[in-house]
């Protein structure tokens, strides 16, 4: 697992929710989340 | 197709690039107000929530959303420099565009809609508790940006998308690749001193 030592995993759930907010507020797509 | 792009682009991205190159890339991404877009889905929420519960609400919930939506387009516009966000940006443009000219919701094509089932189409027909979108009609307005185009079987998840949508997940997609990547000497080389500026 020394691979992955010092890794930010708080930075990546902060940006993979930014990313993901990006997305699901500004898309049209009917039946949300479906 | 929610979030195809971006689940898409996390798989292939994690292939070609590698796993810890990945995370970490993803690690130190920084996007200029990227806290607002959690802000704008939560204030999506709210308006979803107090909509069936006001009524003055639901009379301006599309000004409300109109809002949400150049609030986005603002700052997507001020991270641009990162690939695949000019593409971004013009997605939702496209999604705005077709909503402001219909009252500030997305117009739904039945036709379409028949792929979700009975339930969706009365929903719709309705026009209750999904008060984004709304049933296309001959008085729609660039119909052909609307929720138009059907995703079924063999696709995993049935929805109606447009084509904001559809461009809109080809520049998450390409944002997440160029991020997660290893790219030549040049390009990292462009793009580390682009961030220092």
């Amino acid at each position: 697992m020394k691979k992955f030592e010092g890794i930010k995993y708080s930075r990546i759930v902060i940006n993979a929710i930014i990313v993901a907010s990006v997305v699901v507020a500004l898309t049209s797509g009917y039946k949300l989340g479906g | 197709m929610v979030y195809d792009g971006i689940l898409i682009g996390l798989i292939v991205g994690l292939f070609r690039g590698g796993v810890r190159y990945g995370l970490n890339q993803f690690a130190t991404l920084q996007l200029r107000g990227g806290w607002i877009f959690p802000l704008l889905l939560l204030f999506q929420f709210g308006i979803f929530y107090m909509q069936e519960r006001l009524s003055w609400v639901a009379s301006i919930n599309g000004y409300l959303f109109t809002a949400v939506y150049i609030t986005g387009l603002i700052f997507l516009w001020l991270n641009r420099h990162h690939r695949g966000f000019t593409l971004i940006w013009i997605g939702v443009f496209l999604n705005f565009i077709v909503m402001a000219v219909n009252g500030g919701r997305m117009p739904v094509s039945v036709e379409a809609s028949t792929v979700l089932g009975t339930y969706y189409v009365d929903l719709l027909r309705e026009g209750g508790a999904v008060s984004k979108h709304y049933m296309m009609d001959a008085s729609t307005h660039l119909s052909f940006l609307g929720d138009i185009i059907p995703l079924s079987s063999p696709y995993p998840r049935t929805q109606i998308i447009s084509i904001g949508d559809v461009v809109m997940n080809v520049g998450i997609f390409l944002f997440i690749q160029f991020m997660m990547v290893k790219r030549g000497k040049e390009e990292v080389s462009a793009a580390e001193t682009y961030q220092t500026q």
